[in-house]
């Protein structure tokens, strides 16, 4: 009888852990999340399509407004990278209800049964959904190419514009893995993250400076975390001084990702379905 | 049963149930209403949508725009209050287009279908439930504007005719999106769907910005589109201006739309599989 | 008038699709017919257009003599209609789903009040009276939509594919009510894909295979038409097989190799004399039965394929 020999023979190949076994589970689940991505063209162009289409009504009804002597351009010049990382901001709510879906579906019971690593589904699913920002922020920067937004600060610089909001909607993007895990609808993942999204975003240094907002708000303004973003790559693009933004970014990013990261693992553990 | 009895009774059940008349198409409306407000009230997503969004949009807006605003020598509370109130109606209608779907993908609308009640009730039962929450949501909205200093200037009369026509403008939206619904019947293709007759009407409107702001090119659209009118009207009562003008193109602009959306949703109902 | 439900020559086409190609069939009053057939076969779709959710493209169709083209609200205020997904809302409770079918079906507010306790009653859902649909399972969310097809007690019931996805339990209890429903006087008109279901509930059945009827008549018509019953016997040892063949020549064809079979035209008279004259040779036997051929054959014979094959 070979079969206690076969048994711990098999134990030993497929078991999961070491850190290249994890990177590899993590890999393969992010590319299954990847190209259900691509197969759902629909998704993508929806989650892009909105914020450029509302970075061509801001620019084209409120450029007047907030620079009165400037052309839209200008105004475009500064609009653009808050539309970039506000609708990069937004979109997190897919990431966070097609996990939703994935949960529900079933296919994470079939992950988690499988001997891969257990990090893997929320892990797979913020690095997929990576994937699809860079798709977006790309989308969103030619667009406002169009409307006169241009890098004014050498191609290295460009580089790191692109990434920067990336890699911060990532962090953040964990917290839309927190909410999913506990919610019970799809609709809950969506009405939980839009009334902080929508303040986070509009009361930043953004649409307007900062000196435009009311005395009192103007705090809040200069410690949002998106303030720090939109000036970091607007440092990027047009120039200016924008290292300390950067590093701001990089802090908020470790900050969200340890916090949220650990609720969601933790959230995930105790699911029993 | 012999022949003659199963005869009589088939007759007699075709008198009693008889789905016919205007008074049925009422009660049986409300007898849905009813149901689809249970719903509603039993769905988290839906008090948030309620409660917490056109508050949130009315104070990011209010405090990221009005120092820029009064250098154009606009009160904004006052602008931006009618908009808002559109845009939560928008919200609204986009949200009972998901409930419609849900009731297609689930077969209660055929059950519906086959069941002797008058073809109109499906559509009037939706609509009676999103007026009630509509006006749910304007006793929320409105008190709140108040205190951010948003006032009638033209007392009683002004606030039932802003009510009424923001109603008027409700059951346009919500017949509109049923159209959407029943032609696409899938929820999830409903859902992300419901944002492309809402982008281009709510936000390319005068209704955050003054059509003047806007290029050139844009604002003749931005001038004759149904939001526009319906804001400005609703601006003009709460302002005590003149209102003919801006009430008749809207009131003109709703009937032509509600007719049109009307007869198509019952047609596209009739014919649904 | 006998006849409760009739249909006539139905055709629908779906894009080039042809779901119905000429559907005929007719239900007597206070009957059950069991439309049987593989998925896609059209049973939802002649159940659509029986129920006026759908409009043929030719033929016509009455219920209790009621055009379903031209008289389609008469026809509404006549029937039940239980469809595939259990149509019932998730965020009310079970009794607020019934009550609202009553209400919308003319019972003033109290009569839907209490004709949803005794339907609950009835259906063995009082206890989860309150609770909302979406806790329930999948038998008592069929238990319930079969309810709601009946808070008016419609003359015909149309109920398709009923029992698809539940476990035997919930079954057995689903039959046992249309059993009842049936009692009562109303004409069912049921579809199906299981065999046995047919056979338990239906007091005729229709086969239709790619919008056609190709068969039809009572359970044991359709099986005869595959050959009558047979008797079967499995030999303790093989080796008395010759023997046997001896004992039992007279009586019909043997037929096979280690398990015999032969027609039993008169049942379990065949099979009483068979036992006596292998008895009598002092042979025993591991097994004896009488077969008649399952609905499956039935389906094979018919369209030489099987129910899970649609092309």
């Amino acid at each position: 009888m070979t079969l206690p020999l076969n048994a711990a023979q098999l134990v030993k190949t497929r078991q999961e852990g070491g850190f290249l076994r994890t990177v590899y589970d993590i890999a393969l689940v992010t590319q299954r999340n990847l190209l259900l991505d691509l197969r759902n063209p629909a998704v993508i162009i929806g989650s892009t399509g909105f914020p450029i289409f509302l970075m061509l009504v801001f620019t084209a009804s409120f450029a007047k407004v907030v620079v009165p002597e400037g052309s839209y351009t200008d105004y475009a010049q500064f609009l653009v990278p808050l539309s970039t990382i506000q609708g990069l901001l937004f979109s997190t709510i897919n990431t966070g209800t097609a996990l939703y879906y994935d949960l529900r579906s079933g296919m994470v019971s079939r992950l988690r049964t499988l001997p891969i690593a257990r990090s893997a589904v929320l892990a797979g699913r913020i690095l997929g959904g990576a994937g699809r920002l860079l798709v977006q922020v790309i989308f969103i920067t030619l667009v406002g190419h169009l409307i006169g937004f241009r890098f004014q600060n050498g191609f290295i610089n460009g580089l790191i514009y692109l990434l920067l909001p990336v890699l911060f909607t990532s962090a953040f993007s964990w917290s839309a893995v927190f909410l999913a895990v506990k919610a019970k609808s799809a609709e809950t993942v969506q009405a939980a993250m839009a009334p902080w999204l929508l303040p986070l975003t509009f009361l930043s240094i953004g649409y307007v400076p900062k000196e435009g907002f009311p005395e009192w708000v103007q705090g809040f303004v200069s410690i949002n975390p998106v303030s720090a973003v939109a000036q970091a790559m607007r440092g990027l693009s047009s120039g200016g001084p924008y290292i300390g933004y950067v590093v701001q970014t990089l802090l908020w990013s470790v900050a969200l990702t340890a916090i949220f990261s650990t609720l969601a693992i933790r959230a995930y553990q105790k699911r029993n379905s | 049963m012999t022949a003659m009895d199963l005869q009589a009774r088939a007759k007699q059940l075709v008198k009693v149930r008889c789905e016919a008349g205007l008074s049925r198409a009422i009660a049986d409306s409300f007898i849905i209403g009813q149901r689809n407000l249970i719903r509603l009230s039993r769905q988290p997503a839906v008090i948030t949508g309620v409660l917490v969004f056109p508050i949130v949009f009315l104070t990011a807006f209010l405090l990221a725009f009005e120092r820029s605003m009064s250098a154009q020598n606009i009160d904004y509370i006052q602008y931006l209050v009618p908009i808002i109130t559109l845009q939560a109606m928008f919200f609204t209608a986009m949200n009972s287009a998901s409930n419609l779907a849900g009731d297609i993908d689930t077969g209660m609308l055929q059950r519906c279908r086959a069941m002797p009640i008058s073809r109109a009730a499906v559509l009037g039962g939706l609509l009676i439930a999103y007026l009630v929450r509509a006006i749910v949501t304007l006793a929320i909205l409105l008190p709140v504007a108040y205190l951010y200093g948003f006032r009638f200037h033209a007392g009683v009369f002004s606030i039932i005719g802003y009510i009424l026509l923001t109603l008027f403008f409700t059951t346009v939206a919500v017949t509109g999106y049923a159209l959407l619904a029943l032609g696409l019947k899938k929820p999830d293709l409903v859902q992300s769907l419901v944002i492309v007759p809402y982008a281009p009407f709510l936000l390319l409107s005068s209704g955050f910005s003054p059509a003047e702001n806007f290029p050139t090119w844009l604002q003749p659209f931005v001038v004759i589109q149904p939001v526009s009118h319906v804001a400005a009207a609703l601006r003009a009562l709460a302002d005590s201006e003149p209102l003919l003008v801006p009430l008749l193109w809207s009131v003109g602009w709703l009937i032509v739309l509600l007719s049109g959306f009307g007869f198509t949703a019952i047609w596209l109902y009739r014919r649904i599989s | 008038m006998d006849v409760m439900v009739e249909a006539r020559g139905l055709e629908k086409c779906f894009g080039r699709t042809r779901a119905l190609q000429g559907i005929n069939l007719s239900v007597p009053a206070g009957s059950v017919l069991g439309v049987l057939g593989p998925n896609g076969a059209g049973k939802t779709t002649t159940i659509n257009c029986l129920t006026t959710l759908l409009k043929p493209d030719k033929g016509y169709a009455t219920i209790a003599g009621y055009d379903v083209i031209k008289q389609p609200a008469a026809v509404r205020s006549l029937i039940g209609v239980t469809g595939q997904f259990a149509a019932v809302d998730e965020e009310l409770t079970a009794r607020e789903n019934l009550v609202l079918f009553g209400r919308l079906l003319r019972l003033s507010s109290v009569e839907a009040t209490k004709r949803a306790t005794e339907l609950l009653e009835q259906f063995e859902l009082l206890e989860a009276g309150n609770r909302r649909v979406k806790e329930f399972s999948g038998g008592m969310r069929r238990r319930l939509d079969l309810a709601a097809s009946i808070v008016a007690e419609p003359l015909v019931l149309f109920l398709d594919e009923p029992t698809t996805g539940l476990d035997p339990r919930s079954r057995r209890q689903l039959w046992d009510m249309v059993v009842a429903l049936k009692e009562r006087g109303i004409t069912i008109f049921l579809t199906t894909q299981y065999l046995e279901e047919a056979d338990e509930l239906a007091d005729r059945i229709v086969v239709i295979d790619r919008g056609t009827v190709i068969a039809e008549g009572t359970s044991d018509d359709l099986k005869s038409r595959v050959g009558g019953t047979f008797c079967k016997l499995e030999l303790a040892d093989p080796k008395d097989e010759s023997k046997v063949r001896r004992a039992l020549s007279g009586l019909g064809d043997v037929t096979g190799t280690g398990t015999l079979t032969l027609a039993a035209p008169d049942g379990v008279t065949t099979l009483s004399e068979v036992v006596r004259r292998v008895d009598a040779i002092g042979v025993t036997l591991a097994d004896i039965s009488l077969c008649r051929p399952s609905l499956d054959d039935v389906f094979f014979a018919l369209t030489g394929h099987t129910t899970g094959e649609t092309s």
